[in-house]
């Protein structure tokens, strides 16, 4: 019984994060492509964080800079050193 | 590059955003379908690109955001195009400029003839012009097909011609029909052929040379003009008669008089150095325009006229000028004196037999005296000569 309430609360989670409809591809430390942004909560050089609904995230690093944007995607440039995830 | 030229079309502005929450302005922006890119956020200032149609809804945004928005930079045609908004006629003569152009291309302009040596280039291109095709010609109307078949119809010496069409130019190339020159010399060795050579004027022999046939004379026969001097019929030894066709040089010392005349008065005809006058035309894609308006003076003059088509990079253009040159020419009586008149007579005399030489085959002149005397009417030269030349004739 325990096994299977595990087993389902893990499916639960991935399809929860499917339908969040939030995704991140990260290359290297240079390029993050974000989908499913629902606005700029702050924006300079250093520090950049986008509100996704459920949570924040932040980026920290150098020289970050939105290279395009538009109303539920935004891909940043620059040198990243830390991702957080702010609940 | 094609969505940087695409902007550029459209117009952009660079702008910049400042304030206490510019990414309220952000937000807002991308909410309503603003595309904005160069994107660039630092000490609470944003910047930014977007189109031109957008600067309307920013400033919207701004207002709401309570943020100032400063326009940057303006990029693009319609910003460039403002400056030149009064000038209709730059917009007019684009317009022209494209349609004369299309207008233009939809004619042959240059056109390039390539002969072979001994055809002229310009009985060619009177040639073409016969069947329709000139400078000047439709390229709707041009049918190259006809034009070739035309053209080997009414010039036999053409065997082969083609017309490649580039654009507003054309090439033409032809080759020169040899055929009769094969013809004539197959007929020449055609070993059916019997004939004999007979003299072509009254002599003396002094050398004879066979290459075919009998010789009916020796070194030193006086021979008459129509003698038989070399027989076609050779006679062997053994009896045998051969027919040939005749084939040999006999030299003959020839004679002959000739007599120059001029009259003691001539008429001597002086061209002045200076040009009275110049006419010059240019012709432009078949108009042609006058540039000075000179007409012909009234006196007697030496006209020359000169065409000149004008090239470039080595391709003809359809321009031409044309200039023609008008000097005045007297005509002075002039009695002439024995000296003059033998001078004159002297040197006729001597074209005379420049003319012999080069009429006559494989001729050598071997004395040429010359007595004049005056006339009644004017001054008679009476000349004789005597030349040795090849005298031998095919008979009929």
């Amino acid at each position: 019984m325990k096994k299977k309430s595990g087993q389902n609360r893990i499916r639960n989670s991935l399809l929860s994060a499917n339908l969040s409809g939030v995704r991140m591809d990260i290359c290297g430390n240079r390029e993050v492509i974000f989908e499913g942004s629902k606005g700029v909560l702050e924006y300079n050089d250093n520090s950049i964080k986008i509100n996704t609904g459920k949570y924040i995230v932040g980026f920290c690093g150098r020289g970050l800079h939105i290279k395009c944007l538009n109303e539920y995607n935004l891909i940043i440039h620059g040198f990243i050193t830390n991702i957080e995830y702010i609940m | 590059m094609i969505v940087h030229l695409i902007r550029w079309l459209f117009g952009f502005i660079d702008f910049s955003v400042n304030g206490r929450f510019p990414e309220r302005f952000l937000n807002l922006a991308t909410k309503n379908g603003v595309n904005l890119w160069n994107m660039k956020g630092e000490n609470q200032v944003f910047s930014a690109s977007a189109k031109k149609s957008d600067i309307n809804i920013l400033k919207l945004f701004s207002k709401k955001t309570q943020t100032e928005l400063h326009i940057e930079k303006e990029h693009g045609l319609p910003y460039h195009s403002k400056k030149y908004s009064n000038r209709i006629g730059l917009f007019v003569g684009l317009v022209l400029f494209i349609v004369i152009c299309n207008f233009l291309s939809g004619y042959i302009w240059s056109i390039e003839v390539n002969v072979p040596l001994g055809i002229n280039e310009y009985e060619i291109r009177s040639e073409l012009k016969e069947v329709g095709f000139y400078e000047g010609v439709p390229l709707r109307d041009v049918n190259i097909r006809t034009i070739k078949t035309n053209m080997q119809l009414i010039d036999p010496r053409i065997s082969w011609i083609t017309v490649n069409i580039s654009g507003t130019r054309a090439v033409i190339d032809l080759n020169e029909n040899l055929s009769d020159k094969i013809q004539n010399d197959s007929e020449n060795k055609n070993q059916n052929v019997v004939s004999n050579l007979v003299s072509k004027a009254d002599g003396t022999v002094t050398r004879i040379e066979v290459q075919n046939g009998s010789s009916a004379v020796k070194v030193g026969d006086g021979i008459r003009k129509g003698q038989l001097l070399v027989s076609g019929v050779m006679v062997y030894t053994n009896g045998n008669n051969v027919l040939a066709d005749s084939k040999a040089n006999i030299f003959a010392k020839t004679s002959g008089n000739v007599k120059f005349e001029i009259p003691d008065t001539i008429d001597k005809i002086k061209i002045s150095e200076n040009t009275i006058s110049h006419k010059r035309d240019i012709n432009i894609l078949g108009v042609t325009i006058p540039i000075t308006f000179v007409g012909k003076p009234n006196t007697e003059c030496l006209f020359s006229t000169k065409n000149e088509q004008l090239t470039l990079l080595g391709n003809t253009v359809p321009i031409y000028t044309k200039t023609e040159n008008f000097k005045e020419i007297s005509v002075e009586s002039k009695k002439l004196d024995e000296n003059q008149a033998q001078k004159i007579l002297k040197n006729r005399a001597e074209l005379y037999q420049v003319f012999l030489l080069y009429s006559a085959d494989k001729a050598n002149l071997l004395g040429f005296k010359s007595k004049c005397e005056k006339t009644s009417n004017g001054y008679v030269c009476v000349s004789s000569y005597e030349l040795e030349e090849n005298v031998c004739v095919k008979s009929n």
